[in-house]
């Protein structure tokens, strides 16, 4: 029997305001996370995830309109904003995308790091400081000492993400929420942080939300994966199994679409129409205008989503047949 | 549920994206903008009162009347109330009207040909060019806007031709740099590149590729401008350096209502709704143009 | 940080010697001549000449200008013995009464504007802000001349609560407490305008800055709000508003002009209205080149500051 999960999303549903009406960017998601395991979310640019990780955290400009996020027993929608206050940086981390723009310019970067360890776990500035730069060391940041004392726009983009990473794990997070974390960095840069957020599970313990289009790095970094399209997973399962047999129309598509998923010799084909706007989903599958095995049931009837074994799940109805059971 | 728009301004969107209404256009936003839309009839509405003062049923502005001095508004014939010399102030409001305008915009489109032709040429050519041209701006923006043309004035004498002179000088630089920031940001785009590299001239590139591009941004100029200059002429007329007698303006309809302020407070009171009327239509079409034209730009957006 | 401030020093430099060239230039293109003016029309041409040899209006420009600077630098120095006219003592006694009006009116629009802009920021879109941006646009499309009118009807003449005009009252000694009561009035007229501009760039910085990226990573690092608006944005508010001084100082200068003539207030600014109707040309050069240097001076000292807070510059 598996242990109980850390996080386990189930139903979520967030919408946004916008000129054109309401629009749903999260779309009855279901998400598990065990301890000290990497999960990684891809999809296409729309599909959710951001506004998913943002939800989790009860920092969306959104409104959550329904289901639940469990962390380790309790349920996030129910906590108060200053309970909340206590959960973010301390058991739930976030690491943004951009560490131009996620470093506050005018502050150090020791008063940064420290911030979360002042609120947190109440250490004085001074302490806060000696945490600081030993946090900075256990990233790889050299000149810790000096460091601490310098400005954001002092450091090369590759520091800065080190120093975003070791905010994120000031206070030894139970859950790091990663979102696109190597995007804005070079190609060389980026390897190193993948093996610095790798690292960091390991001597931490933290389980992992990596968010990321790139499916090179899932299959480098993660041990499970979900793939979600238009604000709901629509696959997940270990990584080595989901990218070897892909049971998600869509899946398929995207792994052929890029060159870490498809056979070798094989060309890249593109997935063919555009994901729907997160306004206009209508009745029945969402992939369903895209899908190259579309049926005409696939139109009317919404699929569950399927367990398919093996801790495999897929959101389609052409795999009926093979699944054990499907939740409600 | 729980997280509400209570937090909604110190989040930035995850981004997806969001579909736009159909149509979306410069001119729609514009016409959905109602303050924009208000400043607009404000200023037509002004500018056709003004153009037909001579035609319309009104009294002669300069008909003194000694018997009927400093009336209040409401007195019959004279709907707004007369002044120190019994003149009608809708009347002179309405003439004023021509004056106000006509120096305004002769003086922004004075600043706005010489500032433009500055900017262009300063933030096309570059180099040595630019710098002695931006040095010269930097000199005249040394000087308070209103301190410049009060020396001017002094300098060329009180009176409303001089007065818009001196106010279409310190405008220049205002023009001037706003134009060349605008040059500067499409300067190296691809069509003005392809234009240099098949042999236009330098004055076709200016006139036929760059021009056109940055009509839009002074626009924007203009409209915010012209409500300041509306202010700025009234003020000179107002301390005595603008328009003289027997030329009247709403500056100087403001200064010699002044005198009797204890008496007959209506006499400032009019022409001073009338001028932040005007301003405030200038001003609310000029944010309108603003965020219509770059929403990049819109208030409080980022 | 010692190039940029050497550099700031030197372009601050150019600057002044333009303004002084500009000055002198404006004022010796006049039409007319200053002699002829001066002696009226009835002169003779035989005094004419000698006096234009006296005062050496017949050497070449550059060297006029010359004698003129460096009289002008001497006359800063103190030693206005140089000068014909005593134009620097008057002009330095009615300076200090605009600096008196414009730096309470600074303060006046400073402190409520950054309180109006914060407020509407934090309450983006909502009532509150929407009567704020209304309130700023009216500001701004008033001129300060009509609403210091409107004031002296309202406060000074129906209620009786302030004096309508002056410094202190004709009679009695002056005493902090009276000049209070007399510069309520205009400082808060002045300070309208260049309010309205700081509470529309206090909201629009705000926002801007509650946008980025570190505020959400603030928020996520778990602290609260309200200490993520203090601590976070509202500090890279105030550096960016730094920038905007110089702009203040220009506003609130300009607008003494009109403000002081309104209230008769014994500024500069009313001094040089009165001088140039009665074409009294020194004290509008004078008071031109130091309102001019002044200001120069100012917008150095903003961007110096500007530089020590900032650390993007500081540390570069």
């Amino acid at each position: 029997m598996q242990p109980e999960p850390i996080l386990r999303v189930r139903g979520l549903k967030t919408e946004f305001q916008s000129a054109a009406g309401v629009v749903r960017a999260v779309d009855g998601l279901d998400l598990d996370i065990f301890p000290g395991e990497i999960v990684g979310v891809v999809g296409e640019s729309g599909s959710g995830k951001s506004a998913m990780a943002f939800s989790i955290l009860r920092l969306t400009p959104g409104k959550i309109v329904a289901g639940e996020v469990q962390f380790r027993g309790r349920n996030l929608l129910d906590l108060s904003e200053a309970e909340m206050e206590r959960l973010r940086g301390d058991r739930i981390a976030m690491i943004f995308q951009d560490p131009m723009t996620s470093l506050n310019p005018l502050m150090r970067i020791g008063s940064q790091i420290g911030e979360a360890l002042r609120y947190h776990m109440g250490l004085s500035r001074r302490q806060a400081d000696g945490t600081a730069v030993q946090l900075l060391q256990s990233v790889h940041l050299p000149d810790a000492e000096r460091r601490i004392h310098d400005y954001p726009h002092q450091l090369s983009g590759g520091q800065r993400q080190r120093v975003v990473i070791a905010m994120g794990i000031s206070c030894a997070p139970d859950l790091l929420i990663a979102d696109e974390p190597t995007t804005a960095l070079d190609v060389t840069i980026q390897a190193q942080i993948l093996n610095l957020i790798s690292e960091t599970r390991q001597r931490s313990s933290a389980a992992v939300l990596l968010i990321t289009h790139d499916l090179g790095v899932v299959a480098q970094l993660c041990d499970r994966v979900a793939v979600m399209y238009a604000g709901q997973v629509v696959e997940q399962g270990p990584t080595t199994d989901l990218f070897a047999n892909p049971q998600h129309p869509y899946t398929i598509g995207l792994l052929r679409s890029t060159p870490h998923g498809r056979r070798r010799g094989e060309p890249l084909r593109p997935i063919p129409g555009q994901p729907p706007r997160p306004g206009d989903i209508a009745t029945g599958c969402s992939f369903a205008p895209r899908c190259h095995l579309v049926e005409e049931r696939c139109h009317h009837q919404a699929p569950a989503l399927l367990q398919l074994g093996g801790g495999r799940q897929a959101r389609c109805l052409l795999r009926e047949e093979s699944a054990h059971e499907s939740t409600p | 549920m729980s997280e509400g728009s209570s937090s909604a301004p110190l989040l930035a969107n995850p981004s997806f994206p969001s579909r736009r209404p159909v149509a979306d256009t410069p001119f729609t936003r514009l016409a959905r903008n109602r303050l924009a839309m208000f400043g607009l009839v404000v200023i037509l509405l002004v500018t056709l009162l003004a153009l037909l003062a001579p035609v319309l049923l009104i009294t002669d502005p300069n008909e003194i009347n000694t018997a009927a001095r400093l009336k209040p508004p409401g007195t019959p014939g004279n709907l707004f109330g007369t002044d120190q010399l019994g003149r009608d102030i809708l009347s002179r409001l309405i003439w004023g009207a021509r004056v106000s305008l006509l120096v305004a915009v002769v003086a922004a489109t004075i600043a706005l040909t010489i500032g433009t032709l500055i900017g262009v040429i300063a933030g096309y050519f570059g180099g040595l060019v630019d710098n002695i041209f931006m040095r010269l701006i930097d000199v005249l923006l040394a000087f308070p806007y209103v301190l410049l043309a009060i020396a001017l004035v002094s300098a060329l004498g009180p009176g409303l031709v001089n007065a818009m002179i001196a106010i279409a000088i310190v405008n220049i630089s205002f023009y001037a740099r706003n134009v060349r920031s605008a040059v500067l940001s499409i300067k190296s785009m691809e069509y003005i590149e392809a234009a240099r590299a098949s042999g236009a001239s330098h004055a076709r590139i200016i006139f036929l590729d760059i021009l056109p591009n940055i009509i839009a941004p002074i626009l924007v100029l203009v409209s915010l401008n012209i409500g300041w200059m509306v202010t700025e002429t009234a003020g000179l007329s107002f301390v005595g350096l603008g328009a003289q007698p027997p030329t009247s303006d709403w500056g100087s309809m403001l200064a010699d209502g002044r005198r009797f302020i204890l008496v007959a407070p209506h006499a400032i009171i009019m022409p001073g709704i009338a001028i932040v009327l005007l301003v405030f239509a200038f001003n609310s079409l000029g944010d309108g143009l603003r965020d219509a034209l770059d929403p990049r730009l819109r208030k409080g957006g980022r | 940080m010692r190039r940029y401030i050497v550099q700031r020093l030197l372009s601050a430099l150019m600057v002044l010697v333009g303004v002084s060239i500009l000055v002198f230039l404006v004022l010796h293109l006049t039409p007319g001549d200053p002699v002829q003016i001066m002696l009226g029309p009835t002169a003779k041409p035989g005094d004419i000449d000698r006096l234009r040899a006296e005062f050496g209006l017949d050497d070449p420009l550059p060297v006029q200008y010359l004698r003129w600077v460096s009289r002008a630098l001497q006359g800063d120095l103190g030693r206005s013995i140089q000068l014909n006219r005593p134009v620097l003592p008057e002009l330095m006694g009615r300076f200090q009464a605009t600096l008196i009006l414009a730096t309470a009116a600074a303060v006046i629009s400073f402190s409520l504007g950054l309180v109006l802009g914060v407020v509407s920021a934090v309450n983006h879109n909502r009532l509150i802000d929407r009567l704020v941006a209304g309130f700023a646009m009216l500001a701004v499309s008033m001129p300060a001349f009509w609403i210091g009118m409107i004031g002296i009807v309202l406060f000074a003449v129906n209620l009786r609560w302030l004096p309508a005009s002056g410094m202190y009252p004709p009679q009695g000694e002056p005493s902090w407490g009276k000049l209070f009561i007399h510069l309520l009035m205009p400082a808060t007229t002045l300070a309208l305008v260049p309010m309205a501009v700081i509470a529309r760039f206090t909201r629009s910085q705000m926002l801007e800055v509650l946008g980025q990226e570190f505020v959400l990573t603030a928020r996520a690092k778990g602290v609260p709000k309200s200490r993520v608006i203090f601590d976070h944005a509202f500090g890279n508010t105030l550096v960016a508003l730094i920038t905007l001084l110089g702009l203040e100082a220009g506003i609130l200068l300009a607008g003494a002009v009109y403000v002081e003539t309104v209230f008769a207030w014994p500024g500069i600014g009313s001094l040089m209205v009165e001088a140039i109707l009665k074409r009294d040309f020194p004290i509008v050069q004078g008071g031109v080149l130091v309102i001019a240097t002044s200001y120069v001076l100012i917008n150095l000292v903003t961007d110096l500051i500007h530089a020590a807070v900032d650390p993007r510059i500081r540390v570069a």
